[in-house]
């Protein structure tokens, strides 16, 4: 599998999606630094909020999307994938490297994010020591989150070759987030909304689904990853080509 | 009929039985589908929010989701289009037929707007039902509806303009698409950008500049990018 | 003298610093078969492509039908059917749809697409989506779609690409009525030798940009000589005692070979060499092929 994840990420050299990485950490940044800290709140827990109307609400399920359509972009360009397939590898671990890819793009973003957000703190004086526990929380739970949005547009990124038409499913689901995730009664179950939902610091004081407890959060998550990643695996696996 | 008119009568042949006509629909029933919930869920709350103009409140609650929907929905749409141009080269055998390159450039957009323009209507028929069903009175503000529906596309011209140019242009979708969405993102958080901003213009926000003018910079910004566009495409050798 | 068809004058294509096409002048007559010949990279398709206006030449000039294609550039391609390398169309759409997409472009009568679907033998397939075609079908496709106009120049870049022996022998056939019946003049480029020299009237070889040949196909074929080689015992010897006699010669795996000579001659050097003791095996007529010809035109670069 290790051969497969070096070609992968050989193949992504020279693309032009790396700048692409750097966009939303800095946009949320520049949010996070315009923002207005009254005094006697807690400024990382702003912050992070702000950070995750911008970045977990938006930027994160739609990045998920690009980047699950480019991972698959080459082979669909290139003239099928009966080349990559006709290798001695295996489906599986195709698959699996290029959601892992997927996955590992959106780390790096978080880990980005995070080097914004504490920029920013510095910068302005927040109070220290770092909450470190509060974003690590953010950070990670948002990117987890994200692996069930990940897991299905890998499916439908492997089935459809027109790159657009995966993003406009990303993007269908993606927009209605900006209404459901400020419902109370349907945000927690709507897995689009829970990259932010899971991004909102725990204590921050806030409207409607956000004061949702982490439990319900992490089986909605794991659930629908369950579901869409055994469909778009079992697609792959089975596809003919 | 013109070179243009044979050429826009093909390209609409192409999109025959393809998802396009279909996102078409789908933008603004979503958009009207979204809002029907949004609004019956928290009738209250909302009828009581907007008690002085029951259909102003509704109107606006569309205009909100409706734009971004145009927004990444126009990026979509014209990916879409070119793309499947693109998968066989499709060019190299429409540029060396006897029809101006200018007839194919204007042809894509053509058909694009064709298809926005079917959405604005179903939007427009759309908030017109829905607030009907809601019960907001038959004194329904046409005039608005209409507005409010039509004027966003023409206030974002520039973006329709800038997709078809970087879609038609390059093979790899990847880049438009991507310059769509983040252009569909910055429209969201444009309210606070000032007026000189195109992503915050298809809002038809009240500002230093009034919508009419802003209407007018979108369709002048719309017209420039489209000569920009298409002289870059005149010119560009085929691969 | 006649017009050309299709004539060029130093005709380039710089792209960067390298020059794709090198000061190509081509001349197609009217009702020739023109095989344009050369290696991978050569620069024929980029030269198809400026024939066609898909690509802009950085110096030269391009005269067909006896007007210059920059400025008529409308009119000119009203009368040139053209299929350039792989054959482009849209999967979700029947031939008939593909066909017909094209068609309202032209403005040709409705009743052409059932004409040249005939001509191709689609006319059974007309109305599948042609995604599920298979790749003879898809170029077949091509070909119908480059003749709907009807036009007087048919400009094919690989047309047997893809195809089995039969779909080849089909198209060949095909291309080679085309002036006949069609009054057409037909460009057909390859790198399939074989099939260049069962139809071509004239050919154009390009190599590294540059058109080291340009003649008849006769032309080329009599630059192809035959020879003589003789499976023997003792190569080394039998050579030597034939260039002692004037007759210079060439050491192959199995004899020599040498260049061909009358009967009397062929007969006199066997006698020769079995006098001095070599055994002769074999006697046999080799005809240089295209290929050798062509191979040692450009240089052994080769074609893959």
């Amino acid at each position: 599998m290790l051969g497969v994840f070096r070609s992968e990420l050989l193949k992504l050299r020279k693309s032009p999606i790396w700048w692409l990485i750097f966009v939303s950490p800095a946009l949320s940044t520049l949010v996070a630094y315009a923002e207005f800290y009254p005094e006697d709140l807690l400024p990382w827990h702003i912050s992070l909020s702000m950070i995750a109307m911008v970045h977990g609400l938006l930027f994160l399920p739609l990045l998920t999307g690009v980047f699950a359509a480019f991972v698959c972009r080459f082979e669909h360009a290139g003239g099928g994938w009966k080349q990559l397939l006709a290798l001695p590898v295996s489906r599986s671990s195709v698959f699996l490297v290029k959601f892992a890819m997927v996955m590992g793009i959106l780390l790096v973003i978080q880990l980005l994010v995070c080097a914004g957000l504490l920029a920013v703190g510095f910068f302005k004086g927040f109070p220290m020591p770092v909450p470190w526990d509060v974003i690590t929380r953010s950070l990670l739970g948002s990117w987890i989150a994200c692996l069930p949005l990940a897991a299905l547009q890998m499916g439908v990124s492997v089935a459809w070759s027109n790159f657009a038409a995966p993003m406009a499913l990303n993007v269908i689901f993606t927009l209605p987030s900006i209404l459901i995730a400020n419902s109370e009664k349907y945000g927690p179950y709507y897995p689009w909304a829970q990259p932010a939902l899971a991004m909102l610091p725990r204590e921050a004081e806030s409207f409607g689904a956000f004061n949702v407890p982490l439990e319900s959060l992490f089986f909605v998550i794991a659930g629908s990853f369950v579901i869409f990643f055994a469909a778009g695996y079992s697609y792959f696996l089975r596809k003919p080509v | 009929m013109t070179g243009f008119g044979r050429v826009f009568s093909s390209d609409l042949l192409k999109l025959r039985r393809t998802f396009v006509w279909g996102l078409a629909v789908l933008g603004p029933v979503g958009v009207i589908a979204l809002q029907a919930v949004n609004f019956m869920l928290r009738y209250d709350w909302l009828t009581k929010l907007y008690a002085e103009d029951l259909w102003g409140g509704l109107i606006d609650n569309v205009k909100w989701l409706g734009v971004p929907a145009l927004m990444i929905g126009l990026a979509i749409v014209a990916s879409m289009m070119a793309g499947y141009e693109h998968q066989t080269n499709a060019w190299k055998q429409t540029l060396a037929l006897p029809i101006s390159r200018t007839a194919v450039y204007t042809g894509k957009i053509a058909a694009l707007l064709v298809l926005l323009l079917i959405s604005c209507t179903l939007l427009a028929i759309g908030t017109v039902l829905l607030g009907v069903l809601l019960g907001f009175g038959a004194d329904v503000p046409v005039g608005k509806i209409l507005s409010s529906s039509y004027l966003p596309l023409l206030a974002a011209m520039p973006f329709v303009s800038l997709q078809v140019w970087l879609s038609v242009t390059m093979k790899n979708q990847a880049v438009p698409l991507t310059i769509g969405i983040l252009g569909t993102v910055f429209n969201l958080y444009s309210s606070s950008l000032n007026e000189w901003f195109p992503w915050r213009w298809p809002y038809l926000l009240e500002g230093a500049w009034s919508p009419f003018m802003t209407v007018v910079a979108g369709l002048a910004v719309g017209a420039l990018l489209y000569g920009v566009g298409m002289n870059h495409f005149r010119v560009k050798d085929v691969n | 003298m006649n017009e050309w068809i299709v004539e060029t004058q130093i005709l380039t294509k710089r792209i960067g610093n390298k020059k794709i096409v090198d000061g190509v002048d081509l001349q197609i007559g009217k009702g020739e078969i023109y095989g344009f010949l050369g290696p991978n990279g050569a620069g024929k398709t980029t030269t198809i492509r400026m024939l066609l206006g898909l690509a802009k030449p950085t110096g030269g000039s391009i005269r067909i039908f006896g007007k210059d294609l920059k400025r008529e550039k409308l009119a000119v391609l009203r009368r040139i059917g053209s299929l350039v390398e792989n054959p482009s169309y849209y999967g979700h759409l029947t031939a008939r749809e593909n066909l017909e997409a094209v068609r309202r472009i032209l403005g040709v009568p409705k009743s052409r697409i059932d004409e040249v679907l005939g001509i191709v033998r689609l006319s059974n397939e007309a109305n599948r989506p042609v995604k599920g075609f298979s790749l003879g079908m898809k170029q077949r496709l091509g070909i119908a779609t480059a003749l709907l106009g009807s036009p007087e120049l048919l400009i094919l870049d690989e047309p047997t690409n893809g195809l089995d022996p039969s779909g080849i022998l089909e198209i060949r056939e095909l291309i080679k009525t085309m002036p006949k019946e069609h009054g057409m003049t037909v460009l057909v480029s390859s790198h399939l030798l074989s099939e260049i020299d069962q139809m071509a009237t004239q050919v154009g070889i390009i190599s590294k940009g540059r058109l080291i040949f340009q003649d008849s196909i006769q032309t080329l074929r009599a630059r192809a000589q035959s020879g003589i080689e003789l499976a023997v015992s003792r190569p080394e010897e039998a050579g030597r005692l034939l260039l002692s006699v004037g007759c210079p010669s060439e050491r192959t795996d199995r004899g020599i070979v040498f260049r061909h000579q009358s009967d009397d001659n062929v007969a006199a050097v066997v006698k020769l060499l079995v006098e001095r003791g070599i055994s002769v095996y074999r006697v046999e007529e080799k005809k240089a092929s295209l290929e050798d010809v062509f191979l040692e035109m450009t240089g052994g670069e080769g074609s893959l």
